[in-house]
């Protein structure tokens, strides 16, 4: 019996120190806190999630390079047009799929074509300033001026706080120079990369 | 002998144990209430893979958290009864962007103190009202719902559980 009062003793000043908030997250109280309507006993719990950081970028089909194709007639060489359509791209007549999900704040897309004076048919070249790219799907991802000189940029405003979400349609159209260039098959690479800002 | 079988029921409250629910009769008036360890605030991290960020997939926390609560109250008035409450309404927050805690959900190993989803409100009850004579006590596992695109960063927040009697 004598060791049941020690034992009994012992928790009663264990439930002292709770009650005094030494222990953060045992609370044991007492007295008026404990009687109905009083303030009761609490303690927290804490927690912590990490989202971890991801940029996504799509031009085009998911896992192939499209190509965009131009043809004009001789008509269309003799009479210089602007914007001519194009052919092909995912989604057809010279338009891609553009994709960008990211959690990392506004994004910068940057352009870097293939050639220093534009696209090649190996011994003449089309600037690659007469290639035009607009945003035309308005999902708020514009197209970065191609150029044979590269490095031109556009910006992608986030959708929320910190997070880019945007799907969106660029359509490519070729100017008609007014003086005809080399006949031939021109070809090049655009290559697009999205940088979180 | 009453004296011990409480001192025997609070120390089920401050050691790690599984679900279960014990009759402590009446006496002085005495409430309590634990979450995760005995001492210091315990912590439930939740890492997201960054191949599953905001794509709805549910992420579990650890690590699975002890919650008990007892009342007991004087013979003069009996029958009354206690409730478990957690105010959830401060949303977690990594500086600039905040995840409401309506996106963390809890299951428990027994359901002596049943699975539930924070409500993001003040005083959410979870648990009772139970005659003010009783421990409850169950585990909690904690997982995030991760259905929103959200910013990169460790976003932390704190809930808080009060075991009162009305």
């Amino acid at each position: 019996m004598k060791l049941n009062k020690t034992l009994v003793s012992a928790a009663i000043v264990a439930s002292l120190a709770y009650a005094q908030g030494s222990l953060a997250d045992t609370q044991i109280v007492t007295g008026a806190a404990a009687l109905p309507g009083g303030a009761g006993a609490n303690v927290d719990l804490d927690f912590q999630i990490t989202i971890p950081a991801f940029l996504s970028f799509r031009v085009g089909s998911a896992g192939i390079v499209d190509t965009i194709s131009f043809a004009p007639s001789v008509a269309d060489v003799l009479a210089p047009t602007l914007g001519m359509a194009g052919t092909g791209g995912d989604v057809g007549t010279g338009q891609v799929t553009v994709e960008i999900r990211g959690n990392g704040g506004s994004v910068q897309i940057t352009e870097v074509t293939s050639g220093a004076t534009g696209l090649s048919n190996g011994t003449s070249t089309i600037s690659w300033a007469q290639i035009n790219s607009a945003d035309t799907g308005g999902g708020g991802i514009p197209a970065p001026t191609l150029s044979d000189s590269s490095n031109n940029t556009s910006a992608v405003a986030v959708t929320s706080t910190g997070v880019v979400d945007r799907s969106s349609v660029w359509t490519y159209t070729y100017d008609n120079p007014a003086t005809p260039p080399q006949s031939g098959l021109y070809t090049g690479t655009a290559t697009y990369t999205a940088v979180a800002l | 002998m009453k004296n011990l079988l409480l001192f025997l029921l609070v120390s089920a409250l401050v050691a790690d144990a599984s679900a279960a629910v014990f009759f402590i009769g009446f006496g002085p008036a005495q409430i309590g209430v634990r979450v995760g360890q005995p001492a210091g605030v315990s912590t439930v991290d939740v890492n997201v893979p960054v191949t599953n960020v905001g794509d709805g997939t549910p992420i579990g926390g650890t690590p699975a958290m002890f919650v008990g609560a007892y009342a007991r109250q004087p013979f003069s008035i009996p029958f009354k009864v206690f409730t478990l409450t957690v105010d959830s309404s401060t949303p977690l927050n990594n500086g600039f962007e905040t995840i409401p805690f309506t996106e963390i959900s809890w299951v428990a190993a027994a359901g002596d103190i049943p699975s539930g989803t924070f409500a993001g409100t003040p005083a959410q009850v979870i648990l009772g009202p139970i005659v003010a004579a009783f421990v409850v006590i169950d585990t909690h596992t904690f997982s995030y719902a991760n259905t929103n695109l959200i910013a990169s960063g460790t976003y932390a927040g704190t809930v808080t559980y009060t075991a009162a009697v009305p």
